[in-house]
């Protein structure tokens, strides 16, 4: 996913003079080739995150067109207040890119374990926040948040998958679906797609089609447009390498209450836990029960109910 | 500059200051007091931006959000708005927040409130142009906040000679002296040995912040360290720190009224 973001951001930097990456000291090897195509785009603020998204803040303010990258939790929590108050509460273009969202860095430990950032800036009116699932999610997001005038998250994690959806329009706020089926349906945001895809598959080795939709942004949410979908099922599945409380979980139950749709919603997260153990991404998603058989464990204990 | 125009212009926004916070009920009375002669300086003889003028030829960004009563004053002393809008100061439906907002208000650059924030985003701004001369006013308590020092590294790093950090130095922080609060001590020695360039000036005195202030042959970030009172121009509010949070009301009001308005 890193790879395929920074390859399109050397795309989009030859047409964009206005453009800058700017890092908090990481990103090691990753921008060698940006900063050398345009040394004068790049810039290293150092190991300060405060600095990082208030410095970002009066670039923008100078018409910059910022993109701010670090790891998840600390581009994200560490400096919550700096993108509430300077970026966001000011409308700026300063685009937040993180590596390492859920559990990429499983064995660092919890400081590494990105696990409540989309929640967190989920709270904040007015941002922006994706989390793509596949490869082509994450260039059409890149090219789409970009444009847009305002602060935007782009989580971005290790392995991304080459699949692309059926009708392959991006949009925000949409689902993208990757399979179809009938009565249950998976949603799901970021690299636990991966998983996703895999049960989807195991399942149909077993004659049982699902469906399976990624949702493009968790923010902001076509509300309308979801609810059509989700109405034509009897049982949803959301799926998040996050915690649901702000997350996709809860943003989806608020959307089924606000709008009295009458189906089953389980939601799959790290479930308001935070993990002492190590491992890695793969270890971890078992241990919460997120993984390609926990999940067709979970649909067919579902399906079975009705 | 003509001095008299400028001290007379800081003791008319002392006053604005002075009714909009009486009015409103609200704080922070004795930091707005304490920056009203250098923000006088600033937007009277410094501070390029005009009200209607499109192009922006410098930037100020107020860091020590929560005296932003005395900028709105100044501001519409110099016409982005009308004094009638000061009146709405801190008003239910007012965009005229107590600590200083950018939104619906001309003239504000930036807007801040929490402590710490403004440097940082003042680095961006000199950083991005250096055409533009960009000055930041800090208050000495704020710089307890780590925030701060990742924007001094980062200024000299990049000689961002086009930066001016203005602090007031008035000694006092929210709740003690600095002194017995979190020693900034010795202030001019932590600055140049982040590579700086430090002066130190009489926070009051209208000439000299002028004359530090216009000086743009800088090689450097500067850091301007005024030494000013808390409270400066109402006696009784001078180096009281129960004026960070009492509003005048009454007879305090009608006498601090009458001392400042006696220099106008």
């Amino acid at each position: 996913m890193r790879d395929t973001f920074q390859k399109e951001l050397i795309n989009i930097s030859k047409k964009n003079k206005n453009l800058m990456l700017l890092t908090a000291d990481l990103g090691f090897g990753v921008f060698d080739e940006f900063e050398k195509k345009f040394p004068k785009k790049y810039l290293n603020v150092g190991v300060a995150e405060q600095n990082l998204i208030g410095v970002s803040t009066g670039l923008a303010m100078n018409g910059k067109i910022v993109i701010a990258y670090s790891i998840a939790n600390f581009l994200t929590l560490r400096c919550l207040e700096q993108i509430r108050n300077d970026a966001v509460y000011h409308n700026l273009n300063i685009n937040l890119v993180s590596s390492g969202g859920g559990y990429t860095y499983g064995v660092l430990g919890m400081s590494h374990h990105a696990t409540e950032d989309l929640s967190v800036l989920n709270c904040i009116p007015g941002i922006i926040i994706v989390a793509p699932s596949t490869k082509w999610e994450t260039k059409e997001a890149l090219k789409k948040l970009l444009k847009i005038k305002g602060t935007t998250y782009l989580r971005l994690e290790k392995n991304a998958s080459n699949l692309i959806p059926k009708d392959a329009v991006y949009s925000l706020g949409n689902l993208n679906n990757y399979s179809k089926g009938s009565k249950l349906a998976i949603i799901c945001v970021g690299g636990i797609f991966s998983e996703c895809i895999a049960a989807v598959e195991i399942l149909k080795k077993k004659k049982t089609n699902i469906s399976l939709y990624t949702l493009s942004s968790l923010k902001p949410i076509d509300e309308i447009k979801l609810i059509k979908t989700i109405k034509r099922y009897r049982v949803i599945i959301t799926v998040e390498e996050n915690n649901f409380l702000g997350g996709l979980g809860s943003t989806i139950a608020s959307i089924i209450t606000k709008y009295s749709i009458k189906c089953i919603h389980k939601i799959v997260s790290t479930n308001d836990k935070t993990l002492k153990i190590v491992g890695d991404q793969e270890f971890l998603r078992k241990q919460l029960g997120m993984d390609a058989n926990s999940l067709v464990s979970k649909v067919e204990s579902l399906i079975k109910k009705f | 500059m003509k001095l008299i125009n400028t001290i007379k212009f800081s003791n008319k926004i002392r006053l604005q200051a002075l009714k909009m916070t009486s009015r409103a009920g609200t704080s922070h009375i004795g930091s707005m007091l304490s920056i009203a002669d250098i923000v006088a300086v600033l937007f009277n003889d410094i501070l390029k931006t005009r009200p209607k003028k499109k192009n922006k030829k410098d930037y100020f960004i107020l860091s020590k959000g929560h005296a932003g009563g005395i900028v709105y004053a100044a501001l519409a002393e110099k016409g982005f708005f009308s004094i009638k809008k000061l009146e709405t100061y801190c008003k239910n439906g007012s965009t005229l927040s107590g600590h200083i907002s950018h939104y619906k208000v001309p003239g504000v650059d930036f807007s801040t409130g929490s402590l710490g924030h403004g440097l940082s985003v003042s680095c961006g701004l000199a950083f991005s142009d250096k055409k533009k001369r960009v000055f930041n006013l800090m208050s000495d308590g704020e710089l307890d906040e780590g925030s701060n020092w990742e924007a001094i590294l980062f200024a000299s790093h990049h000689k961002l000679s086009n930066l001016v950090n203005i602090i007031d130095y008035n000694k006092i922080q929210s709740i003690k002296s600095i002194k017995k609060t979190l020693n900034l001590e010795p202030l001019k020695k932590k600055w140049e040995a982040f590579g700086w360039k430090v002066l130190e000036v009489d926070g009051h005195n209208h000439k000299k912040i002028f004359e530090i202030l216009k000086n743009t042959n800088q090689k450097k970030p500067m850091c301007v360290i005024c030494h000013t009172v808390k409270g400066k121009g109402v006696e009784f509010m001078e180096n009281n720190n129960l004026w960070h949070y009492r509003t005048a009301r009454g007879e305090e009001f009608l006498e601090a009224k009458y001392q400042i308005e006696k220099k106008i």
